[in-house]
């Protein structure tokens, strides 16, 4: 998935500043943000940019002005994001609960992970999935929820993430973590394109301001009503998870020793992985979520089925594990993980996944240090 | 001869502050520290994220860091069961006015019998030196490059605003731009303690404050700006005192 | 009048190398030298007599650095500086 799609030149940035250049190659107009460790440099990437390319950004007092303000410009018709942290997210869950789950507006948003509840450590976590899976507000809604694992495929996300918004008219996240958002890589994206204001119908159909609902004092007893709203977005969402799930399966074909789920940067550090394990005997892939929300559990599923052991690492106590649970009809055999912003060199991670393999088939133990 | 100032080591210790060369923060911190030795029980703290969260192991008190400008609310709650204890809050101007201001002003509407400590620095300086509420015009900040323009309005004049408020019951406006400027945070503080004590009603203290880094100028720079510009938009001096039927020519207006 | 006669003693690992004591001080007799503390800061040193026990750099320095001695004189008008 890191398919480089666009022709643009070459560029060597951090992850954060590459953010920008992808808006401003989709056609964001409008940015609002409030500074957040790991995300702030997107909201200044965002202030030395766009004002030269036309676009309009506001620096606002805290993440409520900003996600309504987004909501505000979308709802003008114009592509709108903002950018933040965990931190910061659950601060605007009342309002994407609004635009995204009932008003039905498209919008972005970047979630630059860090580690913690409260105030939290400085360094990568992944313990904003279940923030960001589970609608990250009241309500029975969804967001598309993208995992990128390096500089590149973040850009290349935050791009689709808009197409998936204005399709499907609904806010997508672009999850990534501190390491992503630091890192400076080489990325390819295309040039700032402007793009025109979409035809925003004001309770009309077309999916906006609930237009089954155009009178709330009349039909906020209409349970009738209500329920066919309902139903709309019970379809609208399977549909997503029929058609959006996404998933990139490496490493050594089946049938496999182990099998480790991962996403984001922890994939990548495991995918440096591989070749340590490999080289202790071991027959081992690892199947990375690129959409965690509709989580591919399809993917995950078959690359579990021939593998003896599968593995789950996370950036947290748990959460996206319970995801693969649900996926291959079982608890997974194995759980690695880190916390406290701490993230592991590849030698730590290939030996905690040898470790817990030695733990569960102590017949076949592999023995070596990793090198 | 005979020591006629030192450095208050329960306030230092470990190994001194950690805030950059020349910032306002550590002569607040030692101010403050200077007013609650001298009392027979300690304040309750509440700090706010920013900058002011490194103030937290020098506390001179018991001290809970809350979510970003919420730190007035978290204070009238614990003041609201604990009304003997005096309650201290301590926020940047970017939790108090920008983030909380909503909360800020809800806390004056109320009149909470708590002191907030609000150290005004231009900026939102602890994530990098955004632009806040209080950043004055033409000032080039992180997230306004080429300064701050129309479109961002003028600076907020916050607690002009609260002072019309009459659960505010003290208000006054400080500045760390010299000798005398230092020297009168102290006094500032000590007051508004005295205001809490006396049950009048909300007290708050904004300190003018250097912040050379964000400022992108030297210390000196930095009190000269004060001096010259910030005091122009924020005047220093008493801004309401209604706990007194007159207030005495000595402390209400600008000084110098 | 004659002017109280006093020193300071200056705590080298807080000093950050700000200035300010450099510039308030009335007596000229503060100055920045080319030393650096533990922590990477330039440190200040008391360059000359003169000294007069003011106060005024104890009174600006945001991070604790000046203990300030002053001499007693009999009859002496109350101190320039004192703290209030």
């Amino acid at each position: 998935m890191s398919t480089v799609t666009s022709t643009g030149t070459k560029r060597f940035a951090s992850g954060n500043e590459a953010v920008i250049d992808a808006a401003l190659a989709a056609g964001c107009h409008f940015f609002a943000g409030y500074p957040v460790t790991p995300a702030t440099e997107i909201l200044e990437a965002a202030a030395e940019k766009f004002p030269a390319n036309n676009r309009v950004i506001v620096p606002t007092e805290g993440e409520v002005a900003a996600i309504h303000m987004v909501a505000g410009a979308s709802l003008a018709g114009y592509r709108a994001m903002t950018a933040t942290a965990p931190l910061g997210l659950s601060l605007m869950s009342e309002a994407l609960s609004f635009f995204s789950g009932m008003t039905e507006l498209p919008g972005v948003v970047v979630v630059q992970q860090r580690w913690g509840p409260g105030d939290g450590s400085l360094g990568p976590g992944q313990d904003g999935y279940n923030q960001a899976t589970r609608g990250c507000g009241h309500g029975d809604f969804k967001m598309i929820v993208l995992a990128p694992k390096n500089v590149q495929e973040l850009a290349d996300l935050t791009v689709e993430a808009f197409d998936l918004a204005d399709r499907y008219s609904l806010f997508v996240l672009v999850l990534g973590d501190q390491l992503l958002a630091i890192a400076s890589e080489q990325y390819v994206v295309d040039e700032p394109a402007e793009r025109p204001a979409r035809d925003v119908e004001f309770g009309r159909n077309n999916g906006l301001v609930l237009p089954e609902l155009v009178a709330v004092d009349e039909t906020a007893g209409d349970f009738a009503a209500l329920e066919r709203v309902g139903r709309r977005w019970e379809q609208k969402y399977a549909a997503i998870e029929r058609d959006e799930a996404r998933a990139e399966r490496c490493g050594d074909p089946g049938p496999i020793d182990v099998l480790i789920v991962a996403y984001g940067s922890l994939a990548r550090i495991a995918e440096y992985a591989l070749s340590q394990i490999r080289e202790l005997g071991l027959r081992v892939a690892l199947v990375r979520p690129i959409t965690l929300w509709p989580f591919p559990a399809e993917a995950v599923r078959s690359a579990a089925h021939d593998s003896a052991v599968v593995v789950v690492a996370e950036l947290s106590m748990g959460q996206m594990i319970d995801d693969v649970d649900r996926a291959i009809g079982r608890r997974p055999d194995g759980f690695v993980n880190w916390l406290g912003g701490r993230a592991p060199s590849t030698e730590e991670f290939a030996e905690r996944v040898i470790e817990r393999y030695n733990e569960l088939k102590p017949d076949h133990a592999m023995k070596g240090a990793v090198t | 001869m005979k020591v006629v100032a030192e450095p208050i080591a329960e306030a230092l210790a470990p190994h001194g502050f950690d805030f950059c060369p020349g910032c306002g923060y550590g002569s607040v911190l030692l101010a403050l520290t200077d007013v609650v030795r001298e009392m027979q029980e300690p304040p309750v703290f509440m700090v706010d994220i920013g900058c002011v969260d490194f103030m937290t192991a020098h506390m001179p008190g018991d001290v809970l860091m809350g979510p970003h400008g919420r730190t007035s609310v978290l204070a009238s709650g614990y003041k609201r069961m604990q009304p003997h204890r005096l309650v201290c809050a301590v926020q940047g101007d970017g939790g108090f006015m920008g983030l909380g201001a909503a909360e800020s002003l809800h806390t004056a509407a109320r009149g909470e019998q708590i002191t907030i400590i609000v150290l005004n620095n231009g900026v939102l300086a602890d994530t990098g030196g955004q632009l806040a509420a209080t950043t004055l015009a033409g000032k080039a900040t992180s997230t306004t490059p080429d300064g701050r323009g129309p479109q961002h309005g003028p600076p907020l004049p916050f607690l002009e605003m609260l002072s019309l408020l009459s659960g505010v019951a003290f208000a006054e406006r400080v500045a760390i731009d010299s000798a005398l400027g230092v020297r009168r945070v102290r006094r500032a503080i000590a007051k508004a303690f005295e205001v809490q004590r006396s049950g009048a009603g909300l007290s708050i203290v904004e300190v003018l404050s250097p912040c050379p880094t964000h400022w992108r100028m030297d210390s000196v720079q930095a009190w000269e700006y004060i001096t010259q510009s910030v005091r122009t938009v924020y005047p220093t001096g008493v801004l309401v005192d209604r706990t007194r039927v007159e207030a005495t020519a000595h402390d209400q207006g600008h000084d110098e | 009048m004659a002017k109280t006669v006093g020193t300071v003693a200056i705590d080298e690992h807080l000093c950050k190398g700000c200035d300010l004591c450099v510039v308030v001080c009335p007596e000229h007799v503060l100055a920045m030298t080319d030393r650096l503390n533990a922590k990477g800061w330039p440190i200040v040193a008391l360059i000359a007599d003169g000294c007069t026990g003011c106060t005024l750099c104890a009174d600006v320095c945001p991070d604790g650095v000046f203990t300030v001695f002053r001499e007693e004189r009999a009859g002496a008008a109350s101190p320039v500086g004192a703290r209030s």
